[in-house]
């Protein structure tokens, strides 16, 4: 029996070492199934982000607009990002910022991990300060006053639960999302039922928005494109899920219909509260709507959500990290501190960081767009959903995907052409757009046109490098000589 | 263990993840046909894009 432990040990090891590190998961390591996949997806996608959208959008428009705009935007853009991402991660057990080192190359990747680890910190910031805001509103609502430092000591509560969750694992991150899921279902369910027997359809359907441009297609225009971008924005998330999934159809369907779909529909139910409420803070809506005891408890069960997703936020944070040479032998515990080291603005500055929440979405989508139409491009179109696993962790000039200096020039510069496309057909600090706006927005524009010139770039002048096997091609060696892990 | 055994090790364990899964045939993953292509462009590409023009 004792000489069966240390291979039983060996054995717990390697799985961990690949769970918290970058090795491709085996079918037997992952952990999702149908329904955990489901419900990690769901209480990923209920958290206050929605919320924090859909009172973003009852400035602009109607109840009506504004719903087809975040539903149907929100499924254009997480369908459109996760297409490429759900299938390459899941097909080959790899997470994103790996995925990413056939088209960008193997030191371009780690200009796209930048961009992903201050998108997954501003997010989970943000998500802490409403999560220091609801506690606020509690303590407001039980008839005690509360202190203006009570946000900022909320942050590092949520922090510090954040580091217990997410050091325990995807299992514990699971075993949580169980509990809290059917919670949720059932706060926004009574949510939605009391907007209806309190206000009725009519109320609803005839609230003004609370702050509109004067352009009535701009408000439509702006709306849609805020439904698509945050879509898009769910790239830092798509690839950590998808990997962890036994089965192709559990890596995208659950991502298509709870990041997409149950998204925008708590999106459109956190619309209707700003608009009868008349406020665009989503901690302000539970009491007026559900009264001191429900509104008390739904804004506890949500501030527990939100937790969920900045686990899940921080883990994904982690995995990346282990792409900065100095930490891939770090213990996990100091990763996922080192990850939460720069949360710590948000307890010193948490109003004020919050407050940067528009510029911040407008960010994600000049960012996401451009890289999820090259990626898609990239493993559909030029490579037929066929990688070299082997290159992506080989960090030596013979791997396949070694291009020049580590660099895809080609890739880095359809981000660049991408973000210059968003910012010219809709500049979201301005307010200024291009009549072409009305039509098409900006988030989709810098999709299309930076994947349609990485495609002509690599397919036809094959700037970026070779893509097949071939006579040009880097020779590959059976074993790793450099490896990037 | 040494630090050098242990870093052998890893790359070693990574090396066999590698071929388990560049050889593992897509069937392995669970099936994924055309016809899940084709609902998921229905649902989140055609059907969005009617719904949005219908609302303008």
């Amino acid at each position: 029996m004792s000489g069966q432990q240390p291979a039983r040990g060996e054995e717990i090891s390697t799985k961990l070492l690949s769970v918290y590190g970058r090795e491709p998961l085996l079918p037997d390591d992952r952990e999702y199934k149908t329904w955990s996949a489901n419900g990690t997806c769901f209480a990923y996608a209920i958290a206050t982000w929605c919320f924090l959208t859909g009172g973003y959008a009852a400035s602009l428009v109607g109840a009506v607009q504004g719903m087809v705009c975040l539903i149907a935007g929100n499924l254009i853009g997480v369908f459109l990002v996760s297409a490429s991402l759900s299938a390459g991660c899941q097909r080959y057990g790899i997470e994103q910022i790996d995925f990413c080192k056939p088209s960008f190359g193997q030191n371009g990747a780690r200009v796209v991990l930048i961009f992903y680890l201050l998108n997954m910190i501003g997010w989970s910031g943000l998500i802490l300060v409403m999560f220091g805001n609801g506690i606020v509103n509690i303590v407001e609502a039980l008839g005690y006053h509360a202190p203006s430092w009570l946000v900022g000591a909320g942050v590092a509560l949520g922090i510090w639960l954040t580091y217990i969750i997410t050091t325990r694992g995807v299992h514990l991150l699971s075993l949580f999302n169980s509990i809290i899921t059917p919670a949720l279902i059932v706060i926004i369910v009574f949510m939605f039922y009391m907007l209806i027997s309190s206000h009725g359809w009519a109320e609803i359907l005839a609230a003004e928005p609370l702050d509109p441009l004067p352009s009535p297609w701009m408000n439509y225009a702006v709306c849609l494109e805020l439904g698509v971008a945050s879509g898009m924005s769910w790239w830092g998330g798509i690839g950590f899920l998808a990997r962890n999934t036994k089965t192709r159809r559990n890596a995208i369907y659950p991502e298509v219909l709870q990041l997409g779909l149950i998204f925008g529909i708590v999106c459109s139910i956190a619309l209707f509260s700003g608009l009868v409420v008349g406020s665009d803070d989503p901690t302000k809506w539970m009491v007026p709507l559900g009264g001191v005891f429900m509104g008390v408890l739904a804004l506890l069960f949500v501030a527990l959500a939100n937790i969920t997703s900045t686990s899940v936020s921080l883990f994904a944070s982690g995995l990346a990290l282990r792409h900065v040479p100095a930490l891939r032998k770090t213990g996990w515990r100091m990763i996922i501190a080192l990850t939460a080291v720069p949360l710590a603005f948000f307890v010193v500055w948490p109003n004020e960081l919050y407050d940067l929440g528009d510029a911040f979405l407008a960010y994600n989508g000049t960012m996401h767009a451009p890289v999820g139409g090259i990626l898609l491009v990239d493993y559909f179109f030029l490579r037929k959903q066929q990688l070299h696993l082997r290159s992506i962790f080989e960090a030596a000039p013979s791997g396949q995907y070694y291009y020049l200096g580590g660099f895809n020039i080609l890739a880095l510069a359809c981000v660049v052409i991408g973000q210059l496309t968003y910012f010219w057909v809709y500049n979201p600090f301005t307010d200024e757009a291009q009549p072409i706006f009305q039509f098409l927005p900006a988030s989709i524009a810098a999709f299309i046109l930076p994947a349609a010139i990485y495609w002509v770039g690599m397919r036809y002048l094959r700037i970026g490098g070779p893509l097949k096997a071939g006579a040009e091609e880097p020779v590959v060696a059976d074993k790793l000589v450099e490896p990037n892990i | 263990m040494s630090k050098q055994e242990n870093t052998a090790d890893v790359i070693a364990d990574l090396e066999r993840r590698i071929d388990t899964m560049q050889n593992m045939g897509d069937a392995e993953l669970g099936t994924f046909s055309r016809v899940d292509w084709i609902v998921l462009v229905i649902i989140s590409i055609v059907i969005p894009v009617i719904v949005v023009v219908l609302a303008r």
